[in-house]
């Protein structure tokens, strides 16, 4: 990609033409290495065209069929036909159902039944799949899902608190797992859930947001972790929590914009993990609702609890469930 | 070249060697005469040749859908299919999660064996991408609970690989975060019951310890010591807090200590002296590495959590009697033969806490002062982790609003990063 110029605007043609180009590089090795992750990919695709105000630059019919085929006999749903069924993916199958208005097309109490399956009763923690993988990341799949479909009364709520709670570090991050390092990826999955479960009462907010800007770093990047590089996907883990927390006022707004336009590919489009690298759809979603929080014209506005289009959520008739102190 | 000659050549080289490192070539073998080409075997060392990679993938995967979409009755024909399919995949993307739950449904029909499925995940761990897919740590930790179903003993010597690879893949791939959670899981496999555990938890910090002198930008790896030094910690009082879920406001409102300040008399003293030695030793060695080490946000945040324990250490009971013990004698001398600078031997109290952070204040205003060149952009950091310390000692004390005021007037002035200093400064001036 081209470094020799700064980026100094959003490429809006180009990065809907990169989304609509993905499934058509059948050849290239980046496409098999990760076909078993396919509707992740929609998913990402998908939400970053509706922020990028272009959601029908993929077919609705095409993509809802295809959703439906991943669908198994147990509710939950693979990353790509003929691979095994999973929380993660089940919660990207969900998303993108609700963003295309489509959960009709699917059997959505099988999918509660799934969802509800993956919770330990005995933790409250959730596992991924039937082989009993257990991340904070999954309970903010299980709990984001059964909130979209309505159904939250289908777990042990008060549970799955209790076990994000012990994932809480002495920063007031959160880790994978009790005792694991804060890493800003697992803050946004607990504080997401905290949120959906109207728990946010019981974030270290003050302490955690401190942390949370100190992964700002000089070039205006965020990073996910202390002393690690800058990424341009934590301008959504860590943007979205501060946002969650009504503290969103506390980051550098223009270094950080600056920083995201810059790793655009100004020829392919999309947006890499940090200027000159290759550009993927997944840092090209999160670089997006990173730049849309921060209120970047030419983009939609973008719900930091469920990372899905604002209106998308308000269609679903769901509460906002953040804090509002936005830029002033 | 022919697929299906690549895929036979690629599980042939791994049916009748003991691969012990994979990577991937840029080039091929040049040698067309050998049995093996395109790909490069020297000794125990495979190389795939980057062209092949995806048609041998896609080769595999196309077999892996065909046979796994059939019924349930397996063949031999159909077992091999899979064993050799899944592991071309696995080979080349550790992430493909539905050919690890194959392999996991042939270990529990005893098709592969748990102890050869551990090695080929050593194998798998040689290549620095496969080491951080989550999904492939958890396949480990299956295979090793699915091994140990068939053990009786729990010989804490079975654990010594898992720390050897844990730490290989932590060199390879630093802050690898699923490397590290796996090795605090592997301490929370051992118990704190026995001589043997206790003397496994010494022997981990003592690595730790000198791990992180050579990897002092790690945090994870100070995250690590933190976890030893827990462990540790309950070896002396099983009743010794976790920390799991608690963080300041805990600490300043007083809540989730109530129970350790229960029965503290009734504790064993020496113990808790123990306990107490080894915290402030850790601080001491922290607080060494900070002036030998500058500017390292790791190393402050290392303090950061140890100045935090030594609270809780206080709120449970383990200081009674504010007993200052006497560590402090005089000429100590650390591992490398160094004499400690007497700041770093200071009582943890609040107090000179905010001392030790303006020493290094003072030192880094020293330097810049005498020669503008040394080291600028580390002395920066330093100074503003410093500030930023005696902010987290101040709030963690609850200090008056004055200290607190001060402290972010300064960082404000200072912090070119983000706007936090900048928004807290207007609303304590407001």
């Amino acid at each position: 990609m081209d470094t020799s110029e700064k980026q100094t605007r959003l490429l809006v043609d180009l990065h809907v033409k990169y989304i609509q180009s993905l499934d058509t590089k059948k050849d290239d090795l980046e496409y098999w290495l990760t076909e078993h992750l396919r509707l992740s990919g929609v998913y990402w695709g998908l939400t970053a065209l509706d922020l990028l105000n272009n959601v029908d630059a993929l077919k609705k019919e095409d993509v809802v069929k295809y959703v439906v085929s991943c669908q198994h006999d147990n509710g939950g749903f693979s990353g790509h036909i003929g691979h095994d069924p999973h929380l993660l993916y089940t919660l990207y199958a969900v998303q993108i159902l609700v963003i295309e208005d489509a959960l009709d097309a699917v059997n959505v109490d099988k999918i509660v039944e799934y969802v509800a399956s993956r919770q330990d009763r005995d933790t409250g923690a959730f596992t991924g799949d039937e082989w009993g993988e257990i991340d904070t990341r999954f309970s903010y799949c299980a709990l984001s899902c059964l909130s979209l479909l309505k159904r939250l009364d289908a777990v042990n709520v008060s549970k799955a608190v209790e076990f994000i709670m012990l994932c809480k570090n002495f920063d007031g991050g959160f880790g994978n797992s009790p005792g694991a390092e804060s890493h800003a990826a697992q803050i946004f999955c607990c504080v997401g859930a905290l949120a959906i479960v109207n728990s946010l009462h019981l974030v270290d907010a003050d302490l955690l947001g401190w942390w949370l800007c100190e992964r700002q770093l000089k070039n205006g990047g965020l990073n996910g972790r202390p002393e690690k590089l800058e990424d341009v996907c934590y301008s959504w883990w860590v943007l979205s929590t501060l946002s969650i927390l009504g503290r969103l006022h506390w980051i550098n707004r223009e270094k950080l914009i600056e920083f995201v336009l810059t790793a655009q590919d100004s020829e392919g489009g999309g947006i890499a993990d940090r200027p000159g690298d290759m550009a993927d759809v997944f840092h090209t979603l999160f670089g997006l609702t990173g730049l849309s929080l921060l209120e970047y014209p030419d983009l939609k506005p973008v719900d930091p609890v469920y990372c899905l289009p604002k209106h998308v959520v308000q269609r679903i008739g769901l509460a906002e469930r953040y804090h509002h102190k936005e830029f002033q | 070249m022919d697929v299906e000659k690549l895929y036979l050549t690629l599980n042939r080289i791994l049916d009748t060697h003991e691969i012990r490192e994979i990577g991937l070539l840029p080039y091929q073998s040049t040698q067309s005469d050998n049995e093996y080409c395109p790909f490069l075997l020297i000794g125990s060392n495979l190389g795939i040749p980057l062209e092949y990679v995806d048609k041998i993938y896609k080769h595999a995967h196309g077999i892996f859908m065909n046979v796994r979409g059939g019924d349930n009755i397996k063949s031999n024909e159909t077992v091999n299919l899979l064993k050799d399919s899944t592991r071309c995949l696995v080979i080349i993307n550790a992430d493909c999660y539905s050919a690890l739950n194959t392999r996991k449904k042939l270990i529990i029909d005893n098709y592969i064996n748990p102890t050869n499925e551990l090695k080929f995940i050593d194998l798998l761990f040689t290549f620095p991408k496969h080491t951080k897919q989550s999904i492939i740590w958890f396949h480990r930790k299956w295979v090793i609970l699915r091994i140990q179903l068939h053990l009786s003993s729990n010989d804490i010597s079975q654990w010594q690989h898992e720390i050897n690879i844990t730490r290989r893949v932590a060199e390879l791939y630093p802050k690898n975060y699923y490397a590290w959670t796996h090795r605090h899981w592997i301490l929370l496999k051992i118990t704190t019951d026995s001589i043997q555990s206790k003397s496994f938890f010494v022997n981990e910090l003592k690595i730790m310890k000198i791990w992180v002198q050579n990897n002092i930008s790690d945090y994870s790896g100070f995250q690590h010591l933190q976890r030893c030094l827990i462990r540790l910690s309950q070896c002396y009082d099983n009743s010794f807090s976790d920390f799991y879920g608690i963080s300041r406001k805990d600490i300043l409102k007083k809540i989730n200590i109530n129970t350790q300040l229960q029965n503290r008399d009734s504790k064993n003293s020496s113990d808790s002296d123990s306990i107490v030695s080894l915290w402030y030793k850790e601080i001491q060695f922290t607080k060494d590495l900070i002036l030998r080490y500058p500017g390292h946000e790791s190393l402050w945040y290392h303090l950061r959590f140890l100045s935090f324990g030594w609270i809780w250490l206080k709120l449970s009971g383990y200081l009674n009697n504010l007993i200052e013990y006497n560590f402090n004698d005089d000429g100590e001398i650390d591992e490398n033969n160094n004499s400690i600078s007497s700041i770093t031997k200071k009582w943890p109290e609040s107090e000179n806490e905010l001392e030790f952070s303006r020493y290094c204040i003072n030192q880094v205003d020293l330097l810049i002062n005498q020669d503008n060149d040394v080291r600028f952009e580390s002395m920066v950091n330093q100074k503003q982790n410093a500030l930023t310390y005696e902010l987290w000692i101040s709030e963690l004390n609850d200090r008056t609003k004055k200290d607190t005021k001060d402290l972010i007037s300064k960082l404000a002035e200072i912090s070119i990063d983000s706007n936090y200093y900048i928004v807290q400064n207007k609303k304590y001036s407001s």
